[in-house]
């Protein structure tokens, strides 16, 4: 609950009123081009259509587009359209590299995007295991973003090779607790970890810890750590992502956040998401991700 | 002791048994209205009560936020860039009841003086309008009060000698809103879960609290010798404590206030020179603090919990000034030293003394000296005035020069015609982060830093006008040019700063603002009446706002009017009866508003956080991305209103009394707030229909 809003409404909506108009502010049809480079040997695209406030959430592929992929002003090749709204290509990409998404859609203006494929951060693990719901971490390199997620998987006897990421079975921690001095509190739900064996507390964020870009990291690298209810099998995950990523993610998600009180605050919504398409929406991105397994039952794996 | 300020000449009001003359002799120019609180009683507001700052909404170059609140826009600029000063003291938080109505007691106001071009040097720190509120010097001779009481606040002020040379003034005012929750909070609940149509249901306790205190002693040993001590306190508090739950108890408090104390002195040191001295401190405040106790079997440390943002500022100034003025010159020359002490978004959360507390956020401290000087010159028809001021801002290891320009001429050709010129440069060192504009005191204040450096403005104004004995008339067009203005980046943080990293909220932009200001007034014994109309263009620009395009600023209200008025009805003897008209007019204001939906990228792993529940809406979104037109690219449809007022007056053989009731939009026109888009339908949000208000006043 937006408590000032509620406080305000006392004041206010005593006397407010709220009528119902006669309007249509649809705007339909907007090409839509989602693409999310990866640290991984096939890339996926999607290119759909917008659609109005009250029609179902079903969009139309641009079936006709044609996707291009550059990088450092080389084509590369264009994406393959394998299923319904699903395109993609074979190619991993170069750290550090710079990549431009051109879309060509008959009669009408070419799409174009850039991003830079980021460099995971260079991360390592402490070797200390001393609690079972604390890990550490030190974090050397800030060069990028950080976006930060937990997942537990289920079955005990499940044994995942160090570094591998989680399966789609795994479940993603609602709430994970850090001390990391630069963690960006947006996400922040306003309560603390409480588990027994910490030290201190630490705040909870929902979902995800947004560590952003720094200028600097001191000598000796920044020592943190994340706090979740680890399972005996967990997978800590470090998405070293690009502006685009981040910035759009981030929006997103506040977004989210925002409307998760169902109430009359989300009428005051006027967030942007952003878009870094030129002629038309949606978002071209990249991110590289590093997993950190904790297994209860093998010795430690950085 | 005679105050020398070519500008201002002295108000006179006398007041002889069954006979009132008033003789008003206030300054006025195309960008500076003097007023007194016996103009501002012909105000219909809100809340009935008296409002000294309301009439600023009324005059040219002036448009308001959200309609019934002190959130003012002046020339372009922001609510923030206005600065209020109370005898020389800036007052960052100056209204109650989330904006409805300004945080002073009328009774305190000698005069108030609104400048939105031509500024005066000493004052610093703004980049748009300037409010200097003059209070009285406290009754010599005998002793004077009033008591007022309305549904909403209760107010008292006494003033009179304590000795010869020793005189006080004390003024209060206080909320009846609490009392009256606990009489009808059964109602209130029942009207707001009809009201919010949400699963909410409103069983909570509301508790809250408003008022404003000030004092003042004045003393003078000697006719060309005064001091003065003054304090002024004001608060607002608001709490909500939700139903006792089965195990946990939650409660959240919204508070804010200013805290004053001033100690001036004035020395006449020839006919033609004073010094003017002035220490003062300044406290401001924000909080929001959110509680929850628990009432299960856990170890102690987790009992409770303190979560709690605060915004503060803790200032101590001094300002010394030497005033000269003989024949056609005027001059002025002072210096200025102020240390600032800010506490911008804290954010604290404290579980238990075991568990301590920890504190998140900068806490910046800041330090300004400043140099200043004015002239004025004044030859039969030709007044000139310029001013300077040079300071030096300090804060956290950096220094910014800032240089502010003040130009104004006025040149009277024939007889009551003449022509103004107005130039000023202007810059401010601290950002208001402003969310929702109602000029609440809510909004965070920082101090201007290498990312978000002083803001500046340059301003220019050509008008013309015309005065024969009590009538005025003026036209003019101005232009404004702001750079380093400070915004959130994200809408979201129109409820207050979300995240104590403020820094990674806002950016840096510019501004541009041009239009056309005409004003009509008459003032008499029988009837006054005041016309203004604005015409303006506003714009921002922000790289990280609307993919780095201009767009329309939120209050760009292309046509603004209004009219004020106030007409005797009846004349008897010792009584009379006057009806105060109003009504305002203005072009609708800019919204950002969703036009469609499209496919979003999951954020991370989020189809495998799906265990538990997830607000539908929260999922929608997950999935899909709302599609938002232009940053402000919407108008909603015009404002206007209409308010009535009467009272009744009573001259008795010591006291005087005073009844008005008023109704505020009598027409109940439900001008649109907000337009948001819900239940597969587009709705609109109104807030203020017909208001009935009523106060009873006294006077001895």
């Amino acid at each position: 609950m937006r408590f000032k809003l509620l406080l305000l409404s006392v004041a206010f909506l005593l006397n407010a009123c709220v009528e119902n108009l006669n309007m249509d502010l649809d705007v339909r049809g907007i090409p839509v081009v989602n693409c999310i480079l990866k640290n991984d040997t096939v890339q996926t695209l999607s290119i759909t259509r917008s659609i109005g406030l009250k029609d179902k959430y079903i969009y139309e592929e641009i079936e006709n587009a044609r996707a291009t992929l550059y990088v450092n002003g080389y084509k590369i090749d264009t994406f393959k359209r394998v299923a319904y709204d699903l395109r993609q290509l074979k190619y991993t990409p170069s750290p550090g590299a710079s990549y431009r998404l051109v879309v060509e859609i008959p009669s009408e203006p070419t799409l174009t995007a850039r991003t830079t494929m980021p460099a995971n951060t260079y991360i390592f693990r402490d070797s200390k295991e001393l609690k079972h719901y604390i890990k550490y971490f030190t974090q050397y390199t800030a060069q990028y973003p950080l976006w930060i997620s937990v997942l537990t998987e289920s079955g005990v006897d499940k044994v995942l090779q160090p570094g591998a990421p989680p399966s789609e079975e795994a479940i993603l921690e609602r709430a994970i607790g850090t001390d990391h001095p630069w963690v960006d509190q947006f996400n922040q739900n306003g309560s603390f970890t409480e588990y027994p064996s910490a030290p201190l507390a630490t705040p909870k964020y929902d979902y995800y810890l947004r560590i952003p870009a720094q200028p600097e990291v001191p000598k000796g690298g920044v020592y943190f750590r994340i706090e979740a209810l680890y399972g005996e099998l967990s997978i800590v995950v470090f998405r070293t992502a690009s502006e685009e990523y981040d910035k759009y993610m981030k929006s997103s998600f506040e977004k989210m956040q925002f409307n998760k009180e169902d109430d009359f605050t989300t009428w005051f919504d006027e967030m942007r998401i952003f878009s870094n398409i030129e002629n038309g929406i949606g978002i071209f991105a990249a991110y590289s991700d590093k997993y950190f397994t904790r297994n209860e039952w093998l010795p430690l794996f950085r | 002791m005679a105050q020398n300020n070519t500008e201002r000449d002295s108000i006179q009001q006398i007041q002889l048994e069954n006979v009132n003359v008033y003789g008003r002799d206030l300054t006025r120019r195309n960008s500076l209205y003097q007023y007194t609180p016996v103009q501002v009683r012909s105000l219909v507001t809100v809340l009935g009560e008296p409002d000294v700052m309301r009439y600023v909404g009324t005059l040219p170059g002036v448009t308001q936020g959200i309609e019934g609140t002190m959130g003012f826009f002046i020339r372009g600029g922001n609510n923030g860039n206005n600065r209020l000063e109370l005898d020389g003291v800036p007052v960052y938080g100056a209204t109650h009841l989330f904006g409805l109505f300004s945080s002073f007691h009328p009774d305190i106001v000698r005069d108030v003086e609104f400048r939105s071009g031509g500024l005066s040097a000493s004052s610093g720190n703004l980049l748009s309008a300037l409010s200097l509120i003059t209070t009285i010097q406290p009754d010599t001779q005998k002793y004077q009060g009033s008591f007022a009481l309305s549904p909403y606040m209760l107010s008292t002020s006494v003033e009179g000698p304590i000795n010869k040379k020793l005189s006080f003034q004390f003024a209060g005012r206080v909320s009846l809103l609490a009392a009256e929750y606990k009489i009808l909070h059964k109602t209130l609940h029942k009207i707001l879960n009809e009201n919010l149509d949400s699963d909410l249901d409103f069983k909570g306790d509301v508790k809250p609290w408003v008022t404003d205190w000030y004092f003042k002693l004045y003393y003078h040993p000697h006719e060309r010798k005064s001091f003065t001590l003054s304090g002024y306190v004001s608060n607002d508090y608001f709490k909500y404590r939700w139903p006792k739950g089965e195990w946990i108890t939650n409660s959240i408090r919204l508070s804010w206030g200013n805290e004053v104390i001033r100690l001036g002195w004035e020395h006449q040191v020839s006919d033609y020179c004073w010094v003017k001295t002035m220490i003062y401190g300044n406290h401001f405040y924000a909080e929001q603090k959110w509680t929850s106790q628990r009432d299960i079997d856990l170890p102690e440390d987790l009992l409770m919990k303190n979560d709690r943002i605060r915004t503060t500022i803790y200032e101590i100034a001094f300002q010394k000034k030497v005033q000269y003025a003989k024949k056609r010159w005027a001059i002025e020359a002072g210096i200025e030293g102020k240390y600032q002490y800010f506490e911008p978004a804290v954010k604290s959360v404290q579980t238990t003394i075991e568990r301590g507390e920890m504190k998140i956020g900068d806490k910046p401290n800041a330090g300004t000296f400043a140099l200043f000087g004015e002239a004025k010159y004044n030859y039969k028809l030709l007044q000139l005035k310029l001013g300077v001021r040079e300071a030096v801002f300090l804060t956290d290891g950096q220094k910014f020069f800032t240089t502010d320009l003040h130009f104004s001429s006025i040149v009277n050709f024939i007889r009551g015609w003449g022509l103004e010129l107005d130039y000023d440069c202007l810059s401010q060192h601290q950002h208001i982060m402003e969310g929702l504009p109602v000029g609440w005191s809510l909004d965070m204040i920082v101090p201007a830093n290498r990312l978000l450096p002083p803001e500046k403005a340059h301003q220019i104004y050509l008008g013309s006008f015309y005065h024969h004995g009590f009538f005025y008339v003026s036209a003019g067009g101005y232009y404004k040019k702001m750079k380093h203005l400070a915004s959130y980046k994200n809408a979201s943080n129109v409820f207050g700063v979300k995240n104590s990293s403020w820094e990674d909220e806002v950016c840096e932009g510019e501004g541009e603002s041009y239009g056309m200001e005409a004003r009509a007034e008459k003032r008499g014994a029988y009837w006054n009446a005041a016309l203004s109309y604005t015409l303006s263009k506003t714009d921002r620009q922000f790289d990280e706002i609307n993919g780095g395009r201009k767009f329309p600023f939120r209050f760009d209200r292309r046509h603004v009017l209004n009219l004020t008025g106030r007409i005797l009805i009846k004349t008897k003897e010792k009584k009379q009866q006057y009806l105060n008209l109003g009504l305002a007019y203005a072009s609708g204001h800019y919204l950002t508003v969703p036009q469609g939906m499209y496919k979003g990228v999951l954020p991370p792993y989020w189809e495998q956080g799906l265990v538990g529940w997830v607000p539908q809406k929260m999922q929608d979104l997950a999935y899909s991305r709302e599609l938002m037109g232009d940053v402000n690219a919407y108008q909603m449809t015009d404002y206007f209103r209409m308010d009535i007022g009467y009272s009744f007056q009573k001259q008795g053989k010591h006291h005087f009394r005073e009844l008005t009731i008023g109704l505020y939009n009598i027409f109940n026109r439900r001008n649109p707030y907000l337009l948001f888009y819900d239940d597969n339908k587009w709705k609109q949000l109104s807030i203020m229909p017909i208001v009935p208000s009523i106060q009873w006043t006294i006077r001895f």
